[in-house]
C-alpha cells in the first residue's frame, strides 16, 4: 500500500517534470501538436503499465525509449497513408484512357507568399532547424543536449550504438552551427 | 570543428527549448497534465486486482480438488450387491425396464 503510494508519487513527480519537454521533442518531429500530445499520453500510459516497478533512475531511458519509439511510429504510419494518398491521386487524376490529367487546384501552401514568408523567418529560427533535421540526429541531439541523458542511456532511448549517437549528435551540431554562421 | 564551438551552439539552442517550454499553451499543459493522472490511475487499479484474482483461481481449484478426491472412492466402489445384480443379465434387464413394470403395475390396479 505505502510502496504504491510512494511509486505513483515518484511517478508523478517524474512524469510532470519530463511531459513539457516530452511534448515539445515530440510536436517538433511531427508538427503536429495533437499527434505530439496523443504520443506523449501513449508514452506515459505504457511506462506506467510496463515499467512502474522499475527503479526510478531507469525511467528516464524508458520513456524516452518508449515516447521515440512512438513518434518513429507516427512517421511510419504517415509514410504509409501518403503512399496510399500519392497511389490513390494518381489513379484518379488518369482520364478513361489512362493519360495523366490536371490536377485540380488545390490551394499550393508552399505557393503562398505570406507562407513562404513566415517559413523564411521561421529558419532563422535554431529550433526550425531543428525540427528539419533527420530523425535520428534530430533525437540524438535532443536526448543528450536538452534531456541531459548520457550516451549509454541515449543509446539505449534510440535502439542504436553509443557510436551511432556520437555521430548523429555530430552531424545535428554541425547542421545548427552551420545555420548559426550563415546568419550571423 | 572545435569542440567549444559545438558547446556553444548547444548551449544556445538549449536556451532556445527551454524558453519556449514557459510559453507553451495553458490548455496543452492542461492536457499533459490530464494524461499524466489517467496514466497514474492505471498503477492504482491494475496490480491490486492481480494477485486477489490469482489467489482467488488456486483456492477454487484447492476446494474443487479436495471435493473431487472424496467423492470419488465413493462412486467408484461397489457393494455386493450391487456386483450380483451386474453379473446376473436378468437384473439387469429388470432396472432397465422398469419404468414399464411401474406403468403395468398401476394399470393392474386400476383394473
Amino acid at each position: 500500500m505505502t510502496d504504491d503510494a510512494d511509486t505513483a508519487r515518484q511517478l508523478n513527480t517524474f512524469l510532470a517534470q519530463v511531459e513539457r519537454r516530452a511534448f515539445r521533442i515530440a510536436e517538433i518531429a511531427t508538427r503536429n501538436p495533437d499527434a505530439a500530445l496523443d504520443i506523449v499520453q501513449d508514452a506515459m500510459l505504457k511506462l506506467v503499465q510496463k515499467y512502474a516497478r522499475r527503479q526510478p533512475d531507469e525511467w528516464p531511458p524508458l520513456f524516452y525509449r518508449i515516447l521515440n519509439n512512438r513518434i518513429n511510429d507516427w512517421h511510419r504510419r504517415g509514410k504509409v497513408s501518403r503512399g496510399w494518398l500519392s497511389w490513390w491521386g494518381d489513379w484518379k487524376n488518369r482520364d478513361d484512357e489512362g493519360e495523366l490529367t490536371e490536377p485540380e487546384f488545390a490551394g499550393n501552401e508552399a505557393d503562398d507568399p505570406m507562407h513562404l514568408l513566415a517559413q523564411s523567418d521561421a529558419m532563422r529560427d535554431f529550433v526550425s532547424v531543428l525540427g528539419e533535421l533527420p530523425q535520428r540526429q534530430q533525437q540524438a541531439f535532443m536526448l543528450r543536449i536538452w534531456e541531459g541523458l548520457d550516451v549509454a542511456q541515449t543509446a539505449f532511448a534510440m535502439g542504436c550504438s553509443q557510436g551511432s549517437v556520437k555521430t548523429h549528435l555530430s552531424r545535428a551540431t554541425a547542421r545548427l552551427r552551420g545555420h548559426l554562421e550563415r546568419h550571423r | 570543428m572545435n569542440d567549444k564551438g559545438d558547446t556553444e551552439v548547444q548551449k544556445q539552442v538549449r536556451a532556445e527549448l527551454e524558453s519556449q517550454l514557459d510559453t507553451l499553451d495553458a490548455n496543452v499543459t492542461a492536457r499533459l497534465s490530464a494524461a499524466r493522472h489517467r496514466a497514474l490511475d492505471q498503477l492504482q487499479v491494475k496490480p491490486r486486482w492481480q494477485p486477489v484474482i490469482g489467489w482467488a483461481v488456486a483456492a477454487t481449484l484447492v476446494v474443487a480438488v479436495s471435493l473431487w478426491w472424496q467423492q470419488a472412492p465413493m462412486s467408484s466402489g461397489m457393494s455386493a450387491d450391487d456386483f450380483e445384480l451386474l453379473v446376473s443379465g436378468d437384473g439387469i434387464e429388470l432396472y432397465e425396464d422398469l419404468e414399464f413394470y411401474d406403468w403395468l403395475s398401476s394399470e393392474n390396479d386400476a383394473g
